[in-house]
């Protein structure tokens, strides 16, 4: 029969790498009319980077998003990048446009005041224009400025870096240090339905609330977390290239008839993500990392789900329907043999 | 108020995945372009008596064959101690020992079968808790157990008095938990095309996803300037960390080097799946000390990670995998022992959720055994255990914008469950839950244990 259980869990994830020390730099290069390149070398695997590098530099120059290219194409022309891992990109790279941002808006102001004149402190920028404060019509917009810099033979770029502080050395006894200081934060609850004939289990209901600072696009932060629901169940359910491991390595898949990977189909009937915005002080606009931290909760709240649905705790993974049948058979034979002593669970 | 930062800004990229648009690494060809394909060890541990490759380089198409004595630098990876071509000693099945540039698939494929290598099949050890035993065949010269600093053979985690802890706690709660070996499965599988250009510069139209991270590891293997050397792509068909490790990049790179001609080596699905770097498996046991009102008074848990034949990414993640695998609960006293150790099998790569979200698994199933035996719902230990603001981390640093209690008011709502009041009410950042508990912490009194599972 289908027997029903809700699992739990909360994780808690670092942004960047371990024991910090990873560096990103960006610039941003104003062509003629006025619209800008960001280079850095983040790789655009699936999780939206380009967006982000797009939105942070749009918001901290006051200009749409439709004025910017993204250029991480190759190591000749993009500024370094320490790595895309370790749920870094949208801090570090994102802290470096900040600072390659304010670095650009310093030298346009710097610009167009000798253009008038007067000096630098004299200048404000709003939105994507640079002028004199005491009188606002003497000004440049980034077109005239892009003009202007490129064909007066003036090179201007905005260089920006961020090196998130690297961790002292550990205390070889206690294992002291400081590794990454931008934690997000995720808690999800799980609904699955067991078959205790077939041992096949099935995710109904996922719902996840996460913390990871500012989302600076709620669409990808979605989208990364539909991806983590669906990683999350292959971890919990399905996955495994070599069941006969640790005796051998025998059996060992070397096709997708072998290792399943889940399908739209094993995808959760019902997902829900909700965000809790705890801004963190040194993460761009408040924002602590997304990508790993939302592949963190499904497993064990799945396995903690089956444990409510059916009294057995999967100790090894994946929680095949072959292993939920062999826990259920052992689990009769002992039940047979004496009372279980571990008193039920409470749900949820 | 933010004008574009939060907003629902389409992908930048996406309508040209979705028609197809796309260049990926895996669409890229050159004119007069040769194909590349490796010989692979097919023993878990051998050691190479000889190889023969001198019929394989008369073969008809063939432009060039190259083994361990044709790579400049012939060491790669994070940690730099795996071989691009094997050495004397094979440390896993299906370890690169030869590569050949040709004409056609079918050219390369034949030239590989005419490489005459003479094996002594070793023995093997597969299973790490066998590679830890002193008569354990040794994968490594320097031993199987990884030393931490260079001399510990475990990294310890410690805080507080973990035998005051179990003093204190009414129950103990004990389990064991395992994972298993995972494939990272993007859709695209690992490829490289290298040309020289008109320079004589090395392009590397490359799947990594760390173009930095490998221009620097390559740049030793083919001991050649930065300036001679350039990676292209970053538009990748997903990777999940399998583009931390290079799997194409150095060999199509030796062979362009070789030949003089744009060279192509893309693997198939199946040596996808049998021969990159995998999320490597971990034995964790939790040893747990609860009060009945469900306060951890006590853990100690020992993590062991099956690194694999080399190090690849395997340090990194026993690292990370410590400062973090006692969870998101505030533990007065720990003690965490954690091993790496190197066995026959494809090594650690990198995989979403590197090093932590498996013993995030071990943990939180464990937290919920720890609530059974104390009598205590799933939700009510998580809110009991909760980091606040201000707690130390499990290495000692001070944690900051904590959300542990909020997430989980948040999916509680999410999902409908109802909250006791007091867990309602709780914040992170409530200092008066915080002195509440250094008070309940002091002076508990013992009590009989029962041990469970």
């Amino acid at each position: 029969m289908i027997r029903t259980g809700r699992g739990i869990s909360t994780i808690f994830y670092p942004s960047g790498f371990n024991g910090g020390g990873d560096p990103d730099i960006v610039t941003l290069r104003v062509k003629v009319d006025g619209t800008i390149d960001i280079t850095n070398a983040s790789c655009e695997m699936g999780q939206g980077v380009k967006n982000v590098a797009v939105q942070f530099a749009a918001e901290r120059l006051g200009v749409p998003p439709d004025r910017f290219s993204f250029d991480n194409n190759n190591s000749d022309t993009a500024a370094f990048s320490m790595d895309t891992a370790g749920t870094r990109s949208t801090v570090i790279m994102g802290n470096a446009v900040l600072a390659a941002a304010d670095d650009l808006i310093a030298k346009i102001k710097a610009f167009v005041a000798g253009k008038f004149g007067c000096a630098a402190e004299d200048m404000d920028y709003d939105q994507g224009r640079a002028f004199v404060r005491a009188d606002p019509d003497k000004g440049m917009t980034l077109g005239e400025f892009g003009a202007a810099s490129n064909y007066g033979g003036v090179a201007i770029m905005g260089l920006g870096g961020f090196l998130p502080e690297p961790a002292p050395p550990r205390d070889p006894e206690t294992g002291a240090t400081v590794p990454s200081k931008i934690m997000a934060y995720g808690s999800s609850v799980v609904d699955v339905e067991v078959d205790d004939e077939t041992g096949v289990v099935t995710v109904v209901n996922m719902y996840n609330c996460y913390d990871m600072g500012t989302v600076i696009n709620p669409l990808q932060a979605e989208a990364q977390a539909d991806g983590g629901n669906v990683q999350g169940i292959g971890m919990a359910l399905l996955e495994d290239l070599s069941p006969s491991y640790p005796e051998s390595l025998d059996l060992y898949a070397a096709d997708f008839t072998d290792y399943i990977v889940p399908t739209f189909m094993d995808a959760p009937r019902n997902s829900v993500t909700t965000f809790y915005e705890n801004y963190d002080p040194t993460g761009p606009y408040g924002a602590k990392g997304c990508g790993e931290m939302v592949v963190d909760t499904q497993c064990p709240a799945i396995v903690n789900a089956i444990y409510d649905a059916v009294g057995l705790v999967v100790e090894s993974l994946p929680a095949t329907p072959e292993k939920i049948l062999r826990l259920l058979e052992k689990k009769r034979r002992e039940k047979s043999q004496e009372k279980d002593r571990v008193p039920a669970a409470s749900s949820v | 108020m933010f004008s574009t930062v939060g907003k629902r800004m389409p992908r930048y990229d996406g309508v040209g995945h979705v028609t197809g648009r796309t260049i990926y690494v895996s669409d890229v060809r050159m004119p007069g372009m040769l194909v590349a394909k490796t010989l692979r060890c097919p023993y878990h541990r051998a050691r190479i008596v000889s190889i023969d490759t001198s019929v394989a380089k008369r073969m008809p198409g063939v432009h060039a064959v190259i083994t361990k004595d044709d790579v400049p630098h012939n060491l790669f990876a994070m940690v730099p101690d795996h071989h691009v071509l094997a050495e004397e000693i094979t440390r896993y099945k299906g370890q690169n020992v030869a590569a050949v540039a040709a004409v056609t698939k079918e050219a390369a494929l034949d030239a590989l079968a005419k490489i005459r290598v003479e094996y002594e099949e070793l023995e093997a050890v597969i299973d790490p808790e066998k590679a830890l035993l002193p008569d354990a065949p040794q994968v490594r010269p320097e031993g199987n157990v990884h030393l931490f600093d260079g001399v510990s053979p475990v990294r310890r985690i410690r805080r507080g008095d973990v035998d005051k802890g179990f003093a204190e706690a009414d129950f103990i709660v004990e389990g064991r938990y395992a994972t298993p070996c995972q494939e990272h499965a993007p859709l695209e599988p690992c490829s490289t095309v290298a040309y020289l250009d008109e320079s004589g510069k090395l392009v590397l139209h490359s799947k990594t996803q760390g173009l930095y991270f490998t221009l620097g590891d390559l740049a030793n293997v083919f001991k050649l300037p930065m300036n001679k050397l350039k990676f292209v792509g970053n538009t990748i068909g997903g990777s999940f960390g399998s583009g931390n490790s290079v799997h194409t990049d150095h060999i199509a790179g030796l062979l362009a080097l070789a030949t003089g001609k744009p060279v192509r080596f893309a693997l198939t699905r199946e040596e996808e799946i049998l021969f990159t770097t995998i999320r490597t498996p971990w034995v964790f046991t939790i040893k747990d000390g609860v009060r009945r009102d469900g306060r951890i008074t006590a853990r100690k848990m020992t993590v062991l990670h099956d690194c694999g034949a080399y190090t690849e990414l395997g340090l990194y993640a026993t690292e990370k995998n410590a400062n973090l695998v006692a969870g998101a609960n505030r533990i007065e006293n720990l003690a965490v022992d954690s091993q790496m150790v190197y066995t026959n099998k494809m090594p650690s790569g990198s995989m979403r959720g590197f090093g932590v979200n498996i013993g995030q698994y071990a943990e939180q199933v464990h937290l919920d055994r720890v609530a059974r035996a104390c009598g205590v719902s799933p939700m009510a230990i998580r809110f009991i255990n909760a980091f606040h603001e201000g707690d130390p981390g499990h290495v000692g640093n001070v944690l900051r914008a904590v959300s542990t209690i909020e997430t989980l008011q948040g999916v509680a709502e999410a999902a409908g469950v109802t909250l006791e009041d007091k867990y309602l009410a709780m914040r992170s950042k409530d200092a008066a839950v915080a002195a509440d508990r250094v008070l309940e912490n002091a002076g508990r009194a013992l009590d009989g244990k029962e041990v469970l599972q």
